[in-house]
């Protein structure tokens, strides 16, 4: 809202506070705007003489928890729910808000609690449904949130919120064919609901990081290629593809997200401060829903693949780096083995002066051998390769991911990729040892 | 140690991780065939072993593991000698 209509609506309900100062519409209007207009504090003020003034009216309640779970304060959104509650009666849309701000602060199980209660009171409203199957989803009853869905009849089965529940329960068990039908039918009939896309992004993305059966038939010669390698990170996308093929390694930074030069940096500072708790914190990430492992001196994060407020954070925390520890302890020991390839993978374009170095940095761990892939760019040929010198391979790839929340990934050009790489390399240290194959 | 020792040893270490008590160690037994046998519990059941059985896991050792026997066998050769 321009700042011009703004104070044209706030000199009009103001003039209309004067005319009938015991109306509760006037003032509840003139708080609405403020809170569309992004003026929370000043619209949770205004809400609050409302409640103050007409104890008994429950949108008083509503309007100002609404907006106190705007301003993510969801103590006192709840505060004010339950008071209103007690004053009013556990009417819809005092309910509705009180599971509402349990979902926004992403406490499912609460909110699955609260949603229930909503349900019970009001079985025909479609949204609550879908929200307490979503949030059961979300703490894992799948069985009962099926079961709820097929209990919601007819009457509700094409609710918005319902279908919603009904994509995300068919992403959440893998079925990936069910699971595009519902998402494209929703997408379709709801164009542009951000809440929507969002879900949808994270449920594909849900759908590559869940370990499980294997997508692809399971193929003994790619297996055996893609065991070669091991991910320094970038992002997860080589971890993905691994997992794609079958395999599932052990690598301390396979779901690790890192720059190049804070990765050279934290190679050249020894690991030393990985495992350290005094180095090391959770960050919650609330978009993906799951807690990330921060290496705070190098920004290097490492999704743990854990819903926040699903475990108890500093036991959690404790146990990570008692993690990460064991997998350091097992990078090293690739590094002194030599025998893996080690990836690491970028979304940017190729800098061969990062590259280069990030090189330098493993070397000083042995005989190590570093895939650096960057992003083709225009006209660059994808899946090219440069041998840079006997430990270093450059390659670029199109169409690597991500973008926004979803993955694209080109899983047959990078085995294709590997496959070349594994035999240029294996060339490299063969000639390295005998000069007559090198000529 | 024997054999036996050693599954005696991860049937611990597999009752105190998964909630299913009635999992019963075999050699050919494998994270396909156990409910929330992911990664991270792979990662917590090899600590957990290292601590019980007083044996390092080399990087060689860790990813030949493809079952319970797999996982029995180096245990046995990391603690002799």
């Amino acid at each position: 809202m321009d700042e011009g209509r703004f104070e044209a609506a706030r000199a009009s309900f103001e003039s209309a506070q004067l005319s009938q100062p015991d109306s509760f519409w006037p003032a509840f209007w003139m708080a609405m705007i403020l809170a569309r207009s992004g003026r929370n504090g000043e619209a949770i003020d205004v809400y609050r003489q409302i409640v103050a003034k007409h104890p008994d009216d429950s949108y008083g309640y509503v309007g100002l928890a609404s907006t106190l779970i705007t301003a993510k304060d969801y103590d006192q959104a709840d505060a004010t729910l339950v008071e209103g509650i007690a004053r009013c009666g556990f009417e819809y849309w005092l309910g509705f808000n009180l599971a509402l701000s349990a979902d926004s602060g992403f406490d499912h199980p609460l909110a699955s609690e609260r949603w229930e209660k909503v349900v019970a009171h009001y079985p025909q409203e479609g949204y609550a449904l879908g929200r307490w199957a979503r949030a059961l989803i979300n703490i894992g009853e799948l069985d009962k949130a099926e079961r709820l869905l097929l209990d919601a009849g007819q009457a509700l089965a094409g609710h918005t919120q319902v279908l919603f529940s009904r994509a995300m329960l068919a992403s959440a068990r893998g079925h990936d064919e069910e699971s595009a039908v519902q998402w494209r039918r929703l997408r379709a009939a709801n164009p542009g609901d951000m809440e929507i896309e969002g879900a949808w992004g994270l449920s594909e993305q849900a759908l590559l990081f869940a370990e499980g059966e294997t997508p692809s038939p399971l193929q003994p010669a790619a297996n055996e290629t893609l065991n070669q390698f091991t991910s320094l990170g970038g992002d997860c996308e080589f971890g993905l593809v691994q997992r794609h093929y079958g395999l599932e390694p052990l690598g301390l930074l396979r779901w690790s997200s890192s720059s190049p030069a804070n990765l050279s940096r934290l190679l050249d500072d020894g690991l030393e401060r990985i495992g350290d708790p005094a180095h090391t914190s959770l960050t919650a990430d609330n978009d993906q829903d799951v807690y990330y492992l921060t290496l705070t001196a190098y920004d290097l994060m490492i999704n743990t693949m854990v819903k926040i407020r699903t475990v108890d954070a500093d036991k959690f925390l404790s146990q990570q780096n008692r993690r990460t520890s064991f997998l350091l302890r097992q990078l090293l020991g690739q590094f002194d083995d030599g025998d893996k390839i080690f990836v690491y993978k970028t979304n940017e374009p190729l800098d061969q002066a990062v590259a280069q170095r990030l090189c330098q940095s493993v070397a000083r761990y042995g005989d190590v051998r570093l895939l650096y892939v960057a992003a083709a760019g225009l006209g660059e040929e994808s899946g090219g390769l440069e041998v840079v010198g006997k430990n270093l391979i450059i390659a670029r790839l199109a169409g690597i991911g991500p973008l926004e929340r979803s993955w694209n990934i080109p899983y047959g050009a990078w085995l294709d990729l590997c496959e070349r790489v594994e035999r240029a390399f294996s060339k490299l240290r063969a000639a390295a040892h005998d000069p007559v194959i090198a000529s | 140690m024997t054999e036996s020792e050693i599954y005696e040893g991860l049937q611990r270490i597999f009752n105190d991780l998964f909630p299913d008590d009635s999992i019963v160690l075999t050699a050919d037994l494998s994270a396909r065939d156990v409910v929330g046998w992911d990664s991270m519990k792979q990662v917590e059941l090899l600590m957990a072993a290292e601590e019980t059985f007083q044996v390092t896991f080399r990087p060689k050792d860790v990813d030949g593991l493809n079952s319970i026997g797999d996982l029995v066998g180096v245990i046995g050769s990391s603690s002799v000698g």
